[in-house]
């Protein structure tokens, strides 16, 4: 398998998320909220991100209170020598902050924090607030990731939910994304009938699509595919993916 | 013209006088000066510290009133002290480094594919399993005991890899003379042990 990153929809939807960070119709509004089912390429896409950008990333954790949470911030901003009182840390980490976003501005870049696994926290008002004290300080775009909840804990926060009007919501992929991140990543040509048939069974989830190049990889390597690429009929009565509910293989239907 | 960059803050003074002609782009500056992309935002950083530098909306760079006026006097920039602040620089292995660390677990692929620039050339995926190696050897990684099933006929796998040590920011760098990773999170040596 290639190791391209292939730009689907929601990576599209989640980058212009971030651009109407940066032409903040409202100066506060710098709130963006990733969210969707896992498998749909959230962490591909903002492992990318961070890795690209020298954005601070950090994973929510289930005991997380305010302490911990700025003592983790400061720990991602290299400053490791402890620092009394509240306010002292805080100003530290503004300054920090401050420096990084600067730097990347000079450099063309974006630079932003990333609060992974943020369902973990987002009904605890002390660490909410302050995210929410940091990005309006800074104006920095504040990326929360999160899976079901994180939408419905933001509306418990009127002052939060106002500042965080750019969503991306990861949706299943659409055929075109399940058509680029074939063509992108699989190293043998596939059909079209094949493609379709990857997209259907694997519901649009991009780990289930990604097993499926695997599959299709391993058998097209092995036979002399068509002038259009390895079909349906190729491979039928062989496993291209398993069924993420029931854990069962999913067979190309046809073959003996 | 090319910037001599080895002369104490001779990059921010000829971006001093360069921009004397009028917001430029990086991609012009890099040009110009014949300097590389981390030189320019050095050397632009350099200049707003000192309240000579803007951004203007499109992201190109500009003097403002008071660069102007150090510009047409002829000011030399000197570097002064470095700050307290530690930024990671932007090297291939100091994003791959960042892909691991959000990852967690993770595959030589994954990280090429996270940290990967069209401008790096070379060999991505070399540089990034030598670099994984160094850091299995010194104990940051762990290497999975089970395999990923490969796709081609001859393929023994593909690895996986955890972060075990996850020491900070910054990535450990190879010192050859002492065969060692050098943690700039802690400041230690590690020794790499050979596998």
């Amino acid at each position: 398998m290639r190791d391209t990153f292939v730009e689907t929809s929601n990576v599209r939807k989640f980058h212009e998320a971030l651009k109407k960070v940066d032409e903040r119709g409202a100066i506060e509004a710098c709130l963006v909220v990733v969210d969707g089912k896992p498998g749909l390429g959230k962490t591909t896409t903002l492992s990318r991100w961070v890795a690209q950008t020298g954005s601070i990333y950090l994973r929510a954790q289930v005991g997380w209170d305010y302490s911990w949470f700025m003592q983790e911030l400061l720990a991602e901003l290299s400053v490791t020598q402890p620092i009394r009182g509240k306010r002292e840390r805080f100003a530290r980490i503004i300054h920090e902050l401050g420096e990084r976003a600067e730097a990347s501005a000079y450099n063309g870049k974006t630079f932003g924090l990333v609060v992974d696994e943020c369902d973990l926290v987002s009904n605890r008002g002390e660490i909410m607030e302050a995210i929410r004290g940091l990005t309006d300080i800074k104006y920095m775009p504040t990326i929360l990731v999160g899976m079901g909840r994180l939408r419905e804990n933001l509306r418990k926060f009127p002052q939060i939910e106002s500042r965080g009007p750019n969503k991306a919501e990861f949706l299943p992929a659409t055929l075109e994304d399940a058509d680029a991140l074939i063509k992108g990543r699989c190293e043998v040509p596939v059909a079209p009938d094949l493609v379709e048939f990857v997209w259907r069974l694997s519901k649009g989830f991009n780990r289930e699509i990604l097993e499926a190049i695997a599959s299709i990889e391993r058998f097209g390597r092995r036979m002399e595919p068509g002038p259009q690429g390895v079909s349906r009929e190729d491979m039928a009565g062989q496993i291209i993916m398993s069924d993420r509910t029931s854990g069962k293989s999913i067979l190309v239907p046809g073959g003996a | 013209m090319m910037v001599s960059t080895r002369q104490n803050g001779a990059a921010p003074t000829a971006l001093l006088r360069a921009l004397l002609e009028g917001p430029m782009s990086r991609e012009t500056v890099k040009a110009r000066l014949g300097l590389d992309w981390r030189q320019t935002t050095n050397a632009a950083r350099s200049l707003d510290k000192r309240g000579y530098l803007q951004l203007t909306a499109e992201g190109k760079y500009r003097l403002s009133d008071a660069g102007l006026v150090a510009a047409k006097a002829g000011e030399a920039v000197r570097s002064g002290p470095k700050g307290v602040v530690k930024i990671a620089p932007d090297t291939f292995r100091q994003r791959a480094w960042r892909a691991m660390r959000a990852r967690g677990n993770f595959s030589i692929g994954d990280v090429v594919m996270d940290a990967g620039r069209d401008e790096d050339g070379g060999q991505p995926r070399d540089n990034a399993a030598r670099y994984i190696k160094r850091l299995v050897q010194a104990g940051y990684v762990t290497e999975a005991a089970r395999r990923q099933p490969g796709t081609a006929p001859s393929s023994n796998g593909y690895k996986r890899f955890t972060l075990r040590r996850n020491t900070g920011p910054m990535a450990p760098v190879f010192r050859s003379e002492v065969s060692a990773m050098h943690d700039p999170n802690t400041g230690e040596d590690v020794p790499c042990q050979s596998l």
